[in-house]
């Protein structure tokens, strides 16, 4: 196609009339022709913005961006698993057993119920026993518990610990090993 | 047309036909679970989206947060895509609509920034009078940097998907979710904005003797 063909094609191009294969047309050979880009910004001076070829992205930029998307799918995966319990009835089933174990208690509480309130007594000097008074007559709590659980069926891991100082509250960290750095 | 434009744009269409069926077999793949199969989908997109992103946001760092944000909801949404879009519709209008949100979100914010007038990115070596021939693709996106700001985010997203990246007006259509004529009318009122601002702030790539001889 001459340059003549493609200078009677710009109206057309602007008007968004040609067909798209000859949109495409037209535009490779302004990139290409300098006489007709000269001719055709002269007409025309927003055509500039024609001329931004598409460049090809750094390939490290796009496997950052590759590793952000499958982390934060993993990530999504891993706030459904948590919101949605794959057994739910192992939760139901602990109810039940939770019940039951209660009811027996009540029912033996109720039978022998003085040897029952002694052993409760004993159970709970046995934590008092825990703290103890230091000479100077300050409080020494023993360290916090720290649990970790590997619980290989549901793909993540426990880890549990007591907050410093503070053995009725626990802070609990649930992690995906894939994603363990 | 020559036989060589003819082959190049031959080429084109076919890489597109090929690009869109495996895209559908990776989208497949991805949506039984295959994260590999969706990274392969970042791989092949990303960039794209992100120029496109880049190009209306105004942010390289922030048209990446735009691109992974597309990523994911594209994932979250995988079980609503229409295979009878092509995937990269699907995730352009996913992208483009992110990148209206964050360019209305900020505008105040650019308001301001405006407020200092004087555009700071001279891209041009020191000639008043670069002759077009010599061009570079960098001074391209730096002059749009400068002007882009002077049209709405519906009229910037239209134009640089439609005259700048040159995709097709229906494709524009589907991904802003608008009608033909309306991706038309915005790139009519984004190029009168544009020649304007073109002809009064880089007069230098207007060839002389046609310098504001538009009527507007």
């Amino acid at each position: 196609m001459s340059c003549e063909t493609y200078r009677e094609m710009l109206a057309a191009y602007l008007d968004d009339s040609l067909d798209e294969v000859r949109r495409a047309s037209f535009r490779a050979h302004l990139r290409s022709c300098a006489s007709c880009r000269a001719f055709a910004l002269a007409e025309e001076p927003t055509l500039i913005f024609a001329l931004a070829a598409p460049r090809e992205p750094e390939p490290a930029r796009v496997e950052a961006c590759v590793t952000a998307v499958t982390a934060g799918i993993r990530q999504e995966r891993l706030r459904r698993q948590l919101r949605e319990p794959r057994r739910p009835w192992l939760a139901a089933a602990a109810a039940v057993l939770m019940a039951v174990a209660g009811v027996g208690g009540w029912w033996l509480g109720s039978d022998r119920a003085g040897v029952s309130t002694a052993y409760q007594a004993e159970v709970r000097d046995d934590a008092e026993v825990e703290a103890t008074l230091t000479r100077e007559g300050t409080v020494e709590i023993e360290p916090p518990p720290r649990i970790e659980i590997d619980m290989a069926q549901e793909e993540v891991r426990v880890y549990q610990y007591a907050i410093e100082n503070d053995d009725s509250t626990g802070a609990v960290f649930i992690v995906n090993p894939g994603m363990e750095l | 047309m020559t036989r060589e434009s003819l082959c190049t744009l031959l080429e084109m269409v076919f890489d597109r036909i090929g690009s869109a069926v495996d895209d559908r077999e990776l989208v497949r793949a991805a949506r039984g679970g295959d994260e590999d199969a969706f990274a392969d989908l970042v791989r092949r997109h990303s960039g794209g989206l992100h120029r496109s992103v880049a190009r209306v946001v105004l942010d390289d760092a922030e048209a990446w947060d735009v691109v992974q944000m597309a990523f994911l909801r594209a994932w979250q949404r995988l079980d609503r895509y229409n295979p009878r879009w092509s995937f990269a519709t699907w995730l352009y209008r996913i992208g483009a609509n992110l990148a209206i949100d964050l360019v209305r979100s900020r505008a105040s914010r650019q308001k301001a920034h405006q407020a200092g007038g004087e555009h700071q990115l001279r891209i041009v070596g020191g000639s008043q009078q670069a002759p077009p021939d010599r061009l570079g693709h960098d001074e391209v996106d730096g002059i749009l940097r400068e002007l882009v700001e002077d049209l709405t985010p519906q009229q910037r997203t239209v134009f640089v998907l439609r005259e700048v990246e040159g995709l097709e007006t229906a494709e524009v259509a589907e991904i802003l979710g608008c009608s033909v004529a309306t991706v038309r009318n915005h790139v009519f009122q984004a190029r009168k904005t544009l020649r304007r601002e073109v002809e009064h702030r880089f007069p230098e790539y207007v060839p002389e003797g046609h310098r504001g001889g538009h009527e507007l």
